[in-house]
């Protein structure tokens, strides 16, 4: 009786240990995803993303971890480079990421973007994050239209009606008469030196006009006579006028509008927020209009600065789980609001970006600005090799400032040396 | 918690009565268990990347894709490099004018600071010290204040002197890379003067005054006493702050990423792009070693003067 008794605990006890292996197994296994970001990204994943998230899957959590953007993309770099340590997601500066772009490194989101949303993200964004051999490597979430912010108090002292101001023409000829009749009175900053800042603001006019520096094989556009004349024109804009030197986040230049004695700063949205938590006491004087157009027939377009792209390493253990996180995030009202009221980022998604620019009930300063005055579409910038671009065009830029050279030369230099130095 | 008697007694029965302890506690032997596990992380953290820089030094490799080597070609490709060049001219120039002033000025605050005729001496030291303590981006927003060319703090006090007032400290490429070796200077000459201060105290009292009984004058007891005496701590105020010179990084790159047109370059900035914005990993290998190269040659020449 003993031995029945014994196997029949035996068999039992068999039968218990594979029915919890059978449960545990059909239970999903819980996941952390971990996603390195800045700024209000994550705040919006930790507070708001993150838990919307876990409602859809229950057993995933999302930490979001908080570093500079260049730490971030060096040590995202060296991750990816060593194969240890990298994020089950994260965010790069858009316009440099382009050397990131290797399919047999990052997740494939060409089905999300080309087919099931097909049209509902800005198109020349799109381009930013697509690789060499034409696939979607990642999400770019949101942009950073350029308008023109004004000073309205200083403005209306000196007379003057933006509304008038529709070219680029109009917006010089206006500057030079008021730097001749109030020399006390700065046009607006220029980054100088250029550094990566001053090669972007050249670009934002560059963009504007519909123009490349890389054609879509990644080549430099032969003899850019467009280019050529926006050189020209940047030239003429920061050296006639009184203008303000300065870095791109130089106290002396939030000092000169706190004085009241900046009228315009053609810039980017992301500059509204920075406006607003400097100087705070701004609010309801500071105005902006549309950027202003190269001719009265030419297309509305204008120019943008930065925006992030979301990757998700493709080895990592949970790629597939983190590539769901970032579509949820890149098309999630609750996070792209966040965003553009966090650091005034424009959703890319196309549906959602429309939906935030009816909110008109948050007070949040010049945002609402920016809503009245509308976001222009943004022609397709290459971002070919774009850091070493960027140090070309400085150079090169700093050189015609300081003298050294004509616009026109440095335009052929800058050409020049983009395809010795290249190799495009 | 044990006592000490009790930790010795543990020792000894370990030490004495076991083969294993004496094996391990090998009066030869037993200190290079405890350096141990310094050497290994030196050897994982330090020698082995510096090693592995090197051979990458000879390849041309963006990290990802595959190494191709390139023997010297690096190295070759370096000294045609306009940007390297004037980097490199940029950091050996800038060390050399900040090495001297540095060392000047922290031995006349030494000296003023270790005086006793100085009232308030322990305000003063803490006041120069200072700066050190404050970080970086927050030392670059005020220099940034100080040196803008519109209402800067300098220009302001140059125009209320009723000299030219209009100065572009940072961005005139003849005069940016002095206004940060001037930055640089004011961060670090409150560091440097501690050293000197604990030099200075460190001399006996009784040898300088022997020196006044013999009929020497001040400037002979500094002369021919003093400043002998503190030739160690100069030659480690040289070698230590020439280091840091020669690795200029933060504050041009934070202030004018290395403009205008390469003004403020240094091979640390050269460096940094290549390696992580242009993902030349080889490239930028190979301009550290340039760039070691030239400090050791540096410090040599220092050590060689100092023992003549």
């Amino acid at each position: 009786m003993k031995k029945y008794v014994c196997i029949l605990l035996m068999v039992t006890l068999v039968f218990s240990i594979l029915a919890i292996q059978s449960v545990g197994a059909a239970t999903e296994k819980n996941i952390k995803l971990t996603f390195w970001g800045w700024g209000p990204h994550v705040d919006a994943i930790n507070n708001t993303v993150g838990p919307a998230f876990q409602k859809v899957h229950p057993n995933v959590t999302v930490e979001a971890i908080s570093m500079g953007p260049w730490d971030l993309m060096d040590k995202f770099y060296v991750s990816m480079v060593s194969g240890e340590g990298a994020p089950d997601a994260c965010q790069l500066v858009r316009r440099v990421s382009a050397k990131y772009l290797i399919s047999e490194l990052l997740y494939d989101f060409t089905d999300f973007i080309t087919v099931e949303h097909k049209g509902e993200f800005v198109d020349a964004l799109n381009k930013d994050v697509t690789s060499i051999d034409g696939k979607v490597l990642g999400i770019a979430s949101d942009y950073g239209p350029a308008v023109v912010y004004y000073d309205k108090k200083l403005a209306d002292d000196l007379g003057i009606d933006v509304s008038n101001i529709v070219t680029w023409d109009d917006y010089y000829n206006l500057a030079m008469e008021i730097s001749k009749s109030n020399p006390d009175v700065y046009i607006h900053p220029f980054f100088y030196p250029s550094g990566s800042w001053g090669s972007n603001q050249w670009k934002l006019w560059a963009q504007s006009a519909g123009l490349n520096i890389f054609d879509d094989e990644g080549m430099v556009i032969r003899d850019n006579e467009g280019l050529r004349e926006v050189t020209r024109f940047y030239y003429k804009l920061h050296k006639g006028p009184n203008v303000i030197e300065g870095v791109v986040n130089d106290p002396i230049i939030y000092d000169t509008l706190r004085q009241r004695k900046l009228l315009f700063w053609p810039s980017n949205s992301y500059r509204s927020m920075e406006i607003a938590q400097q100087l705070p006491e701004m609010e309801g004087e500071t105005y902006a209009f549309p950027w202003p157009l190269w001719s009265e027939d030419a297309p509305a377009y204008t120019g943008n600065w930065g925006g992030v792209a979301l990757v998700v390493p493709k080895k990592g253990p949970n790629a597939e789980m983190a590539a769901e996180f970032v579509k949820f995030y890149s098309t999630n009202i609750e996070a792209l609001t966040g965003l553009w009221f966090g650091v005034a980022g424009v959703p890319a998604y196309g549906p959602v970006r429309e939906e935030i620019m009816q909110i008109t009930d948050r007070e949040t300063f010049t945002i609402n600005l920016i809503q009245s005055v509308g976001v222009r579409d943004v022609p397709t910038w290459n971002y070919t090799d774009w850091a070493q671009t960027e140090k070309i065009l400085g150079d090169n830029l700093d050189s015609m400032f300081t003298g050294d050279m004509t616009p026109d030369e440095t335009w052929d230099t800058i050409e020049a040396q983009l395809i010795k130095i290249l190799g495009r | 918690m044990p006592s000490i008697e009790g930790i010795q007694y543990t020792y000894q029965i370990i030490y004495h009565k076991t083969k294993v302890g004496e094996k391990l506690f090998d009066k030869k032997k037993s200190p290079y268990f405890f350096i141990a596990p310094f050497f290994i992380m030196f050897v994982v953290f330090w020698i082995w990347p510096i090693a592995q820089s090197f051979i990458w030094s000879f390849s041309k490799w963006d990290g990802i894709s595959e190494k191709k080597f390139v023997g010297f070609g690096n190295y070759i490709s370096l000294f045609n490099d306009n940007d390297f060049l004037i980097s490199l001219k940029n950091v050996i120039l800038a060390a050399i004018v900040y090495v001297v002033i540095l060392l000047a000025i922290a031995l006349l605050l030494g000296f003023l600071l270790n005086s006793a005729m100085l009232k308030g001496r322990a305000f003063f030291r803490t006041s120069f010290f200072i700066p050190v303590t404050v970080s970086l981006p927050v030392v670059s927003l005020i220099f940034c204040i100080i040196y803008a060319p519109h209402n800067g703090v300098l220009n302001n006090i140059l125009s209320f002197l009723g000299m030219p007032g209009s100065i572009k400290w940072l961005t005139n490429p003849k005069i940016a890379l002095w206004s940060i070796v001037g930055l640089r200077l004011w961060r670090a000459v409150g560091y440097y003067t501690i050293f000197v201060i604990a030099g200075l105290q460190a001399i006996p009292k009784s040898t300088i005054e022997a020196g006044h009984i013999d009929g020497a004058n001040t400037w002979q007891v500094v002369r021919y006493i003093v400043l002998p005496q503190l030739k160690p701590i100069i030659v480690y105020v040289i070698i230590a702050s020439s280091i840091w010179a020669f690795q200029l990084f933060e504050e041009p790159w934070i202030l004018n990423q290395g403009g205008p047109v390469n003004a403020t370059s240094t091979v640390a900035i050269f460096i940094y792009r290549n390696a992580f914005q242009f993902f030349k990993l080889g490239y930028a290998s190979a301009s550290a070693y340039v760039l070691t190269m030239v400090i050791m040659i540096f410090a040599i020449i220092n050590f060689r003067i100092m023992k003549d």
